[in-house]
Parts: C-alpha cells; sequence; structure tokens
C-alpha cells in the first residue's frame, strides 16, 4: 500500500516546502537589510511552493490507505453468511471438534 | 505607524519556549487524567433504559423495511395506552444534586484538579516568567476592541491591535491547541487496547439519557406520529429495471 | 509461514469474525507461538483468539497457555475471567462455570457477555426451551444485542417457530438495513413458512437482498422458487403471474451467466 517509492515523495515533498518557506524568509529579510519595499514574492519561489505541495499531497493519497466505496452496500457485499452467522459470544464447545481431535494433524 | 521589528531572539526565548509548554503541559495532563479518571458506572436500568430507546428509534427510522403489522406490532409495544413499555414503565427523574453523591463529588474534584488548576498554575508562571513581551502578529488587521484580548499585560495605546502579547499568545494556543492533542493521541485514546483488558468492555460505554422519563416521553411522541411506509413497495420492477 | 504474515491472517480473521479454529491453532503452533511477545498490545486479543479457538478444537493444553499467560498480564479481568469460564465449559464443568459466570454477573450487572455465556451453556446442554426463555429476558434488558438477536432466531427455527424467528430478523434487519444477508435469511424463513402472503414477504425480500448484492447466488436460487410457487398458486392472479413469470426468467437469466 504505502510503498516506499510514495514515502519518498512525500519526504522530498516535504522538504522542498519547508526550502520555499526558508527561502521566503531569506528574501524578506534580505529586502529589510537592503532597505527595500516588500512588493511580491520572487517567481521561483512561489512555483516551488505550489509544486511541492502537490508532491506531498500526492504522495500522502497513496500513504494514508485505499479509498472507501461511497455506497454503504459496497462494504456489505463481500460479507457471507459462513461469517455473518457465526456469534463468537455465543460458542457452543459442546460438539465434533471434541471427538475430531485425534484427527487434527498436530 | 512605522512597522514594528521584533528582537530575533523573543522568537527562541519565549515564542516558540510557550508553544511547546502549553503542548507538554497537554499531553502531561490528559496521561493524568487518564491515570486518575475512573470509568463511569451504569446501572443496568440506565443501560436498559439507553437500549430500548434506541431499538424505538430504529423502528421510527428503518421501520419501512418491515410490514405494515410488523411495524405496527413494534410500536403497539412501545407506545399502547395501556401495556406500552413507554407508558407503564415509570421512571423517576434523576437526583438533581449532585452535591448529595460523593462519587459525584470526587469526579468533579479530579477533574477540576487536572483541568483548572494547571490552567490556573502555568499560566501565572507563564505569566510571571514571559510577561510583557510583544510576540507575533495575527496577519490581517483588526479593531481595538480585540486589545484587551490580544495584547494581555501589555498597555500601549497606540499599539496595534494585531500584535499579540505573550501572555495571550499561551491562551490561544491552549485553545487552538486541542484539534493537535486529537491528530496527537488519536481521538478518545484514553483506552488503549491494553486498557479494555483491565475494564470490561461494552454495554455501559453508550450515551446514557439523564433523564429517563422525558426521554420516553418524547420518544412516545415521535413514534406516535411516525407513518409506515413500506419501502419494497415496488421492489421487484426496480429490480427488473436496474442494469448490469 | 513468517510470523508478520501469520499475525495478518490472524487479524483478518478477527475482525472479520471467522471461525476457522483448526487451521489458526495451525498457524499458532507453526509460527505466532515463539513470536507472540513481538506483537505489542496486539499479542493480548491474538492469545485470547487463540484460546477460544483452542477450546474448539478441544486443545485443553493450548488453551490453558495462553489463558495463563494473559492471568499474568490481567489478574482478576472480567473478560480473562470469562475465558477461564469457557474452558470449564468445554471440558463440561457447567456447575463451576455457572458459578464463576454468576460471580462475574453479580461484579458487574451491566456487563452482558457473562449472561450470554450462561445461555450458550444451556445450548451446550441441549436445553433449547430454557435457552430461549432465558435469552428473552435477556433481550429485555439488552434490547439492541444484534448477535443475541440472532441467537435467538437461530434457537426459534431449530424449534420450528418460523414466526418468531421471522420476527428477531426483522428486528435485525432494523438496525442493519443494508445488509443483504439479513434480508435474504428473512425471506428463507418466510419461504419455509409457506403461505400465499408469506410468500409475496418472501419474493420482496429476496428481491431486496438482490438489490442490495446483485450477486448473492443463494438468493437468486430462492427468489426463482419462490417466483415459481407463486406462478403456481391458485391465489395468484394473472397480472401477478405474468410478473412471477418475469423475475423467474431473470433470476435464472442471472443464474445461468455465473
Amino acid at each position: 500500500m504505502a510503498s516506499t517509492l510514495h514515502k519518498t515523495i512525500t519526504t522530498v515533498g516535504l522538504i522542498f516546502i519547508f526550502h520555499a518557506a526558508y527561502s521566503a524568509a531569506q528574501h524578506r529579510s534580505y529586502l529589510r537589510i537592503t532597505d527595500q519595499e516588500f512588493t511580491s514574492l520572487p517567481v521561483d519561489i512561489v512555483v516551488q511552493g505550489i509544486l511541492s505541495l502537490f508532491l506531498t499531497m500526492y504522495g500522502v493519497m497513496y500513504i494514508a490507505g485505499d479509498f472507501k466505496e461511497i455506497r454503504a452496500t459496497e462494504e456489505l457485499q463481500s460479507k457471507t453468511w459462513e461469517t455473518q452467522r457465526n456469534l463468537p459470544s455465543f460458542y457452543c464447545f459442546n460438539h465434533r471438534g471434541k471427538l475430531l481431535r485425534p484427527h487434527f494433524h498436530q | 505607524m512605522t512597522d514594528l521589528l521584533i528582537d530575533s531572539n523573543i522568537r527562541t526565548c519565549v515564542f516558540l519556549p510557550i508553544v511547546v509548554i502549553t503542548f507538554l503541559v497537554g499531553i502531561l495532563r490528559h496521561y493524568v487524567s487518564v491515570l486518575t479518571g475512573s470509568t463511569k458506572q451504569a446501572d443496568l436500568q440506565q443501560v436498559q433504559d439507553s437500549q430500548v430507546l434506541i431499538r424505538s428509534r430504529m423502528l421510527r427510522e428503518n421501520g419501512g423495511t418491515l410490514p405494515k403489522s410488523s411495524f405496527q406490532m413494534r410500536r403497539h409495544y412501545f407506545n399502547n395506552e395501556d401495556s406500552g413499555y413507554f407508558k407503564t414503565q415509570k421512571r423517576t427523574s434523576p437526583n438533581t444534586n449532585p452535591m448529595s453523591d460523593p462519587s459525584v463529588m470526587t469526579d468533579m474534584l479530579k477533574g477540576n484538579i487536572t483541568n483548572v488548576l494547571p490552567m490556573i498554575v502555568i499560566g501565572g508562571w507563564i505569566n510571571w516568567m514571559f510577561s510583557g513581551f510583544v510576540t507575533t502578529k495575527v496577519p490581517f488587521p483588526l479593531t481595538l476592541r480585540f486589545k484587551p484580548m490580544l495584547q494581555r499585560g501589555i498597555e500601549l495605546t497606540s499599539l496595534d491591535p494585531s500584535w499579540v502579547s505573550s501572555a495571550s499568545w499561551y491562551f490561544l494556543n491552549v485553545f487552538g491547541l486541542r484539534s493537535i492533542y486529537t491528530l496527537v493521541l488519536g481521538e478518545n485514546n484514553a483506552a488503549d487496547q491494553s486498557r479494555h483488558f483491565q475494564d470490561q468492555m461494552s454495554g455501559a460505554a453508550m450515551a446514557l439519557p439523564p433523564d429517563p422519563k422525558q426521554a420516553f416521553k418524547a420518544e412516545w411522541e415521535t413514534l406516535e406520529i411516525c407513518e409506515h411506509k413500506w419501502a419494497l413497495q415496488n421492489v421487484e420492477s426496480e429490480l427488473l429495471a436496474m442494469k448490469d | 509461514m513468517h510470523w508478520t504474515e501469520a499475525r495478518d491472517l490472524v487479524r483478518k480473521w478477527r475482525e472479520d469474525n471467522v471461525r476457522k479454529s483448526s487451521e489458526l491453532i495451525e498457524i499458532w503452533e507453526n509460527s505466532l507461538k515463539d513470536k507472540v511477545h513481538k506483537l505489542g498490545d496486539e499479542q493480548y486479543q491474538v492469545l485470547e483468539q487463540v484460546c477460544v479457538g483452542a477450546l474448539d478444537c478441544h486443545r485443553i493444553d493450548v488453551a490453558e497457555y495462553c489463558l495463563k499467560k494473559l492471568m499474568a498480564q490481567f489478574k482478576d479481568s472480567s473478560r480473562i475471567l470469562l475465558l477461564n469460564a469457557m474452558e470449564l465449559e468445554a471440558i463440561e464443568m457447567y456447575d463451576d462455570a455457572i458459578e464463576l459466570l454468576d460471580a462475574l454477573i453479580k461484579r458487574d450487572a451491566t456487563n452482558p457477555a457473562p449472561r450470554k455465556r450462561k445461555i450458550a451453556i444451556l445450548r451446550s446442554q441441549g436445553k433449547t426451551v430454557e435457552a430461549i426463555k432465558e435469552l428473552t429476558v435477556y433481550l429485555k434488558r439488552f434490547a439492541i444485542d444484534q448477535e443475541a438477536w440472532q441467537e435467538l432466531s437461530d434457537l426459534y427455527l431449530s424449534e420450528q417457530e418460523y414466526g418468531k424467528a421471522s420476527f428477531c430478523m426483522e428486528e435485525l434487519i432494523l438496525h442493519n438495513p443494508h445488509n443483504h444477508l439479513f434480508h435474504e435469511r428473512l425471506a428463507e424463513i418466510k419461504y419455509t413458512q409457506g403461505g400465499f402472503d408469506n410468500l409475496e414477504q418472501a419474493r420482496a425480500y429476496y428481491c431486496q437482498a438482490l438489490k442490495l448484492n446483485r450477486n448473492n447466488m443463494r438468493a437468486l436460487f430462492g427468489l426463482y422458487l419462490t417466483a415459481y410457487s407463486i406462478a403456481t398458486s391458485q391465489k395468484c392472479v394473472s397480472a401477478k403471474k405474468k410478473e412471477a413469470h418475469n423475475l423467474m426468467s431473470f433470476a435464472m437469466k442471472r443464474i445461468s451467466q455465473r
């Protein structure tokens, strides 16, 4: 399910997001030092942030597990009477198991 | 007004420590409450009442899947004037004075010790330790009304209301971290698997009606006006019309 | 089998409520027994599961082993004492088992599990009528216990009380309106009961079961038989006969497609 590939993708995406955030902070402090007015972030930081966000989202989607069917009946379709009729709290032990026991290979 | 520049040491010595402290205290408090908390013991009568109420609600919601006679038989069982369950079962309203029950008192005391006391102690300590710092700024403009909320401990009339003082930052954290706790600790994770074995596991876990008399009356009314509509009326033709 | 595979399989069986006791014991002895400490908190659930499975196969030695391990961890837990009572049951010391269960009920009156075990004991002793009586008393207290309703339906069926059995099934449908198996089961009971009205209801419930799960083979066969009975019944008017024939051909087509 969660393969190493998807985990790597998520990690890389997260690293890139943090890198983008760090670059943005650096950019702000650089502007402050050089006494320039802040207008907008450089394009490369914005692009990096958005791309890495999508990368992370893609990876997380595979890590989080499978999607569930939206219809309520879908999950029940695979159930069989074999398991449905089985009631653990009413198990009786007084049955053929006792006599057949020697025939179970041990 | 010119922009305010904050010393980056405030970030490392005030802003982050407050976040970490509140977070760790929250986790600690969670485990203390797990240790001291007692599971609520319900008595048999309460369990029976709540189960009957659920059964009646199921009848209202899914009654259409039963034939009309079956539905009416069940409603008769609950609602009949002379012999119906909701009519014959007399429940007294529960004791309204919690002080008379010592177990409720101890529960309240425990709740106070684990919830209120750390709030006061840690809050006071933070106020004393980190008082008088401007820590951060919310990224949107606010009106002057917010000043007492966000700038507790700093009386500066000229300061823009979107700046947050250290004491207020603590309170924001206390309330804001709640969803992080559920993320970290899991939903209601107080009882992990090994604890399940210690206690008995089911039965009393469901919500109990606080006042069965009122609940019975309300359920009786809703069930009384509930109409039966046979949901399988056209199921044969619907099945035949279904595509593969 | 590697122990992680064994763990996953056993977990799947536990979650799906599968009773493959002899296979479970085999897995336990071949791959899980020595690795059980690696399972963390899950080991206790596995031990419990294996213990019940061992009792099912009458492997008292295995059950004893699991029970001892659980006892060492949780002294005096009602869930473990319940297992203890089950072991007494398996070696047919019913009186001791009932005594232990009574003590458990006294300790916590709201715990349904020991009450259910007492009813199961009555059933193993063959006292079906008493078991039915006890179970109805139990269901007055715990009115939404689905397992109990299902068990009561089974017990009534073994006494051939079809009307009462179908009442229990209806109760289950109320709680699980999307489960095709309960619809199918109710239809089967109604079909067995016979009579034109019951056949009509059986047809409706078979159709509902098929609507919820189109691949339910048993419901297809059931629908075919029911529609056939309806079509050949004397009470049947011609319009209904046509519909019954439609349903028959529909069921036949589906069956032959598989």
